[in-house]
């Protein structure tokens, strides 16, 4: 090599260099582009493991005529109940709001904060669902996290608006009493390498957690002056002069200070009530309710010996015990209480009430714009009589199948469990009661949330995410269900959607042979739209959506938005026509892309 | 007219030259082409375990309780699933008491999270909880007194260049230049000068 060749290979070298700092710049820089000048907040609500919504608020029926085939498990009220096991029929009901077909606990009210109730309908009136939406992948965990971070591994809808913001706190993450990296709380992921603060279940205290590393403690106040401030400015100034990591450090510098000063603490008083207002709530929206066709009537458990008729699987295999008993099934056990209701009157969601009273000071004071609540189940149930299969013995006579106990004896009493959102071991009526109570509670926390973003005047600017990882494909059977992964629906909540509105297509009944269960019967599997070249919803277009609303760049620029923005009202409509129930075709996954 | 050999040498020269431009053009398209997070040698901060160790050096052993409470506990500001530190020690048997050789740190017998991730960006708590610690540790005369004698200083000692980077030292060990802004500010405490390097981000960065 010559001195010509090293010039070459030298300049071309440095020109590598200078590409490395250009792409790097550029890479922060791409997912700085905003639509408009006024970052809003989001608060993403992930209801973790995937709990059945039809209790809740998907919409399976948008019109009143639209075309739906019931399921045995798809069910949202009693019809009719009576005494003894199997003594009641399960119907699927609506409650009409605008026209459109809400589960049927939306006829009834809600708990309100300070005493009374108010009717669970108000959410509708800023609510827009967009239903039939195809995960592709099966999995709680990548699917949980895909909810904020939509491309595995890459950036997320939290990191982004973290970027932009300059509040204190960069994203929020609720993790409860989930396993932190396997929610959707353990996604952010910002461009710049922000990090969020996580409070899991470990932090007893998300106000102190947040507030402890700001409280000065009097011996040392005469060091925390002004002058110590300056000369810590001048000092990181100079000694990070020629760092890389200069901007993030000043900047949480900057942050530490304000907050010192703001005194985060100051409102642990308010932070109590705050918490005692929203504990309220959630506890008379699960223990002793009186939902009409809900719980308003006494809900008998399984009673030993029983006996039915002989049934077969469509494939010809003989049912289990499950399949014939699993309607009380809860996990391992088969519920025996005289009166199912009783198992729910100490009954929880751990956590949800210090996420939703975070929630509402961390937006209310202006600490940051990014928060994502990961909300268990239903839990502390407190069963007085239980068994399990291996207790319970199955004798086909004739045409009768009948079941009775091995060990009266063996009968479990006073057990406590909670119900697995993650159904597949929990039947039609205990899935369906413990769905019912748990969306009870949130949406009344809701309501009591978007009262007071209304109050501090952000409910406009705020966006609320209602949503789990994917929804649930009824069984066979009445033993439990399944991942319904082509069948995610999300549920916006924001002071700029005139409510209520559903978009995204669904099948009456799919007779897809690659469905766990085909041909089931109206569970919310994605459909073809029209205007996505005739391919179903993926999650990239709700993603692109939330990031058309929030003023930022999405992460998966390549799926279109569901929604637009008038440029003058600021109001949020849908770009895909309204939703429909459609016929099952094989052409559609001959047309389909994804297919 | 080139030799055939001269014509060879220079068609090889030629693709040499492509295939290391190539190289070196693509590899930092490479590296920045996706959007995952790369851990930089300017970025990463220490662990709990970093940070605890050096302060603790500087401030000495009254400073355990501090460090424990503001730092080894905050294990999602901080990181650091556990302390490899003590198993090392443990073979070399050096027999002197540091804040990590508490068992309940120790990887594979102690109470390790695998959960928290190695190392973790500096976000607001990290530094709030950082500063606090720092004010505490200045606070209390003992761990004062460490640092200050562990510098070859006493309470009184002159401000001047000198005195001022045997201070530097205890937090920037290499640092030759004197910053201007400890020479600017009037009338400074060595405690509010002490505090201030400790609140100092980039001594964390290993």
């Amino acid at each position: 090599m010559d001195r010509r060749d090293l010039l070459k290979f030298g300049s071309f070298g440095a020109a590598g260099f200078l590409l490395e700092g250009l792409a790097g710049g550029i890479l922060s820089e791409l997912y700085g582009a905003s639509t408009n000048t006024s970052l809003k907040n989001y608060l993403l609500v992930n209801l973790f493991m995937a709990p059945a919504r039809w209790p809740m608020d998907q919409i399976l029926k948008p019109e009143r005529n639209s075309s739906f085939y019931p399921n045995p498990f798809i069910k949202n009220k009693f019809s009719n109940i009576g005494a003894g096991s199997f003594n009641f029929e399960l119907d699927y009901g609506t409650s009409d709001i605008g026209g459109i077909q809400f589960p049927h606990i939306w006829n009834y009210e809600v708990p309100r904060a300070g005493g009374g109730s108010r009717p669970m309908r108000e959410l509708a009136d800023h609510f827009l669902a967009i239903r039939g939406c195809n995960m592709i992948l099966d999995g709680h965990f990548i699917n949980n996290r895909r909810l904020d971070a939509p491309d595995p591994g890459g950036v997320s809808i939290s990191g982004i608006l973290s970027d932009l913001s300059d509040r204190p706190y960069s994203g929020i993450s609720l993790a409860g009493i989930t396993p932190y990296m396997n929610s959707a709380a353990g996604a952010f992921n910002s461009p710049n390498g922000k990090t969020p603060v996580i409070l899991g279940n470990e932090v007893k205290d998300y106000l102190q957690y947040l507030a402890n590393p700001f409280s000065v403690a009097a011996p040392t106040k005469d060091i925390s002056q002004k002058a110590g401030r300056e000369l810590l400015t001048n000092l990181m100034n100079e000694l990070g002069a020629n760092s890389r990591y200069f901007k993030t450090s000043n900047s949480n510098r900057k942050k530490a200070e304000e907050m010192m000063i703001y005194g985060l603490e100051k409102i642990s008083t308010e932070y109590s009530a705050i918490f005692m207002k929203y504990q309220n709530l959630i506890n008379r929206s699960l223990r002793k309710t009186n939902i009409k066709g809900v719980t308003d009537k006494v809900i008998p458990g399984l009673s030993l010996p029983f006996s039915t008729s002989v049934k077969r699987k469509e494939n010809g295999n003989a049912y289990k015990i499950e399949d014939y008993l699993g309607t009380y099934r809860e996990r391992d056990e088969y519920l025996l209480d005289n009166d199912l209701r009783g198992i729910f009157d100490a009954a929880e969601i751990y956590e949800l009430a210090q996420q939703f009273a975070i929630s509402e000071i961390i937006f209310k004071e202006k600490l940051s714009h990014s928060i994502v609540m990961t909300v268990g189940g239903v839990a502390n149930l407190k069963v007085g009589r239980a068994t399990d299969e291996e207790n319970i013995v199955m004798k086909t006579i004739g045409d009768k199948v009948h079941f009775s106990y091995k060990d009266p004896k063996a009968i479990r009493k006073n057990l406590v469990t909670d119900h697995d959102p993650d159904s597949h071991e929990a039947g039609s009526l205990t899935t369906f009661l413990s769905c019912s109570l748990a969306w009870n509670a949130i949406s009344s926390c809701l309501l009591e949330y978007i009262d007071q973003l209304k109050k501090a005047k952000i409910f406009d600017d705020t966006l609320i995410h209602v949503t789990t990882e994917f929804e649930r494909e009824p069984a066979e059977t009445d033993s439990g269900t399944h991942h319904g992964v082509t069948g995610h629906s999300s549920t916006l909540i924001c002071g700029k959607i005139e409510g209520p509105q559903v978009i995204g297509n669904i099948y009456d009944i799919s007779h897809d042979p690659n469905d766990v269960t085909p041909s089931c019967g109206t569970w919310g599997k994605g459909a073809p739209v029209a205007e996505l070249d005739h391919n179903e919803i993926v999650y990239g277009n709700i993603a692109s959506s939330i990031c058309k609303i929030l003023g930022i760049s999405s992460p998966t620029p390549a799926s279109k938005s569901l929604v637009r923005i008038d440029p003058n009202s600021k109001k949020i409509t849908p770009l895909i026509s309204k939703a429909k129930n459609v016929k099952f075709k094989k052409t559609h996954f001959k047309n389909s892309k994804r297919s | 007219m080139l030799s055939l050999k001269k014509r060879i040498l220079k068609i090889q020269k030629d693709r040499n030259f492509f295939l290391v431009m190539t190289l070196l053009l693509c590899s930092p398209l490479a590296v920045y082409g996706n959007s995952k997070k790369i851990y930089r040698a300017d970025r990463r901060m220490g662990d709990r375990f970093y940070i605890a160790s050096r302060l603790q050096r500087i401030f000495g052993a009254e400073s355990s309780k501090t460090l424990e409470e503001n730092i080894l506990s905050k294990v999602r500001a901080f990181g650091g699933a556990c302390s490899p530190y003590n198993v090392i020690s443990e073979f070399q048997k050096e027999g002197k008491k540091r804040i990590n050789h508490h068992t309940k740190y120790r990887c594979y017998s102690g109470l390790a999270d695998s959960k928290v991730e190695p190392f973790i960006d500096a976000g607001i708590l990290r530094t709030g909880h950082l500063h606090k610690t720092c004010d505490l540790l200045v606070a209390k005369q003992q761990t004062y007194q460490f640092a200050i004698n562990l510098a070859g200083l006493g309470s009184n000692s002159a401000k001047s260049d000198s005195n001022l980077k045997k201070m530097l030292r205890l937090f920037y060990p290499h640092s030759k230049k004197l910053p201007l802004a400890l020479k600017k500010v009037k009338n400074p405490s060595w405690k509010l000068i002490l505090s201030s390097l400790c609140k100092s981000d980039y001594w964390q960065i290993p």
